[in-house]
């Protein structure tokens, strides 16, 4: 676990996000008939990991900031994401076998990132 | 241009093959760190051995999630695997009695393929958000799949090409003799598309054919109780502890 390819968090720390910039989030009127709903672009522009305290960060080995050339976290991404395909046989054969169906259930081929927990 | 199919097809052959063969064997060496069969799962290799069977003959999942999706393209990899048989007999002398008895269904399965496709490839312009999901690589394997078959079907039934040539030419590639390919525009395409659709087989979304059979949430066994699960790497960080 936690060596030097541990990306730092890769998304943005959770910046206090005002409640005027949040998406409006809104259910579907009810249909009659089940056609699918419009696409609503940006609805999941304040979607961001619940990232712990730096101290804990750290504990765990972690980055806890960006660096400053985004050239080196991507490195640091793309390395990790390499070394994680190397251990997940379920992350490899899903990444090379989705053929982007768009059926939102059940696939063979439908990953979970809790299944890279261990050890990882 | 016979000597530039010839050349073609070795190429294709070889990275096709060989590519498919190291994706394969890439799949069995990652381990698979834990047992993650989707529920309800069979609790035996036996029964894992039916699911998967039902899996890849019929497209369960697909059949539970996407009635639609699952129509169409069950319709298409069906239609797929009756139009290769068919196109057997090119490669073969004699021909099989079963590649001879199936060669009228295959016809029909050519419209059917062609059928299939469409509908797949109009999904992905005419439903929002397949549009939206949709990349370049999903239009590419849909584009060639469908020219190739209407080019098929064209030499079949529009613009026949020498068919006897063209045996000819495939049997001779298999003995490393390269004899003259019929000049036929339709004959060309065709082969063609064949040719790039085999030489991007290995890295394309095409791998689903082999990834099957690799997805652990499909081939492994429910007995995380009775048998522990583990993988090598992480035994070794099991014995520093």
């Amino acid at each position: 676990m936690a060596d030097v390819t541990t990306p730092a968090a890769v998304a943005p720390a959770p910046t206090s996000v005002k409640p005027a910039e949040k998406a409006k989030i809104e259910a579907p009127a009810y249909r009659d008939m089940p056609c699918i709903p419009a696409l609503q672009p940006g609805s999941m522009k304040d979607s961001r990991p619940y990232v712990a305290n730096e101290k804990i960060q750290e504990a765990l080995g972690f980055h806890t900031k960006l660096d400053d050339d985004w050239q080196v976290t991507h490195d640091l991404a793309i390395a990790r994401m390499g070394e994680l395909l190397g251990q997940s046989r379920a992350l490899k054969v899903f990444m090379d076998s989705c053929v982007h169906c768009g059926a939102t259930s059940l696939c063979p081929a439908r990953f979970s990132p809790a299944w890279l927990a261990p050890g990882t | 241009m016979s000597l530039f199919f010839a050349l073609l097809f070795y190429a294709a052959t070889l990275i096709l093959v060989g590519g498919v063969a190291y994706k394969v064997y890439d799949y069995a060496r990652t381990p698979a760190p834990l047992n993650i069969p989707t529920t309800p799962a069979p609790t035996t290799t036996g029964g894992v051995v039916l699911r998967m069977f039902r899996e890849v003959a019929f497209f369960e999942s697909l059949f539970k999630a996407n009635l639609w999706i699952w129509a169409l393209g069950w319709l298409f990899h069906v239609s797929l695997a009756l139009v290769l048989l068919r196109h057997l007999r090119y490669f073969t002398e004699p021909v099989n009695f079963i590649i001879a008895f199936i060669q009228p269904f295959g016809m029909y399965a050519g419209f059917a393929m062609a059928a299939g496709l469409a509908g797949l490839w109009a999904r992905r312009f005419l439903v929002e958000r397949i549009r939206y999901i949709s990349t370049p690589s999903d239009h590419l394997m849909l584009a060639l799949l469908l020219g190739i078959a209407v080019t098929g079907l064209l030499m079949k039934f529009v613009m026949h090409t020498d068919i006897v040539a063209v045996k000819t030419f495939f049997l001779g590639l298999m003995v490393f003799e390269i004899n003259p390919l019929p000049a036929q525009p339709a004959l060309f395409l065709h082969l063609s598309m064949v040719a790039l659709l085999m030489i991007v087989f290995p890295v394309s979304k095409l791998l689903h054919a082999p990834g099957v059979f690799f997805s652990p949430t499909r081939n492994q066994v429910d007995n995380p109780r009775e048998t522990r699960h583990l993988a090598p790497w992480a035994a070794k960080f099991e014995a520093k502890n």
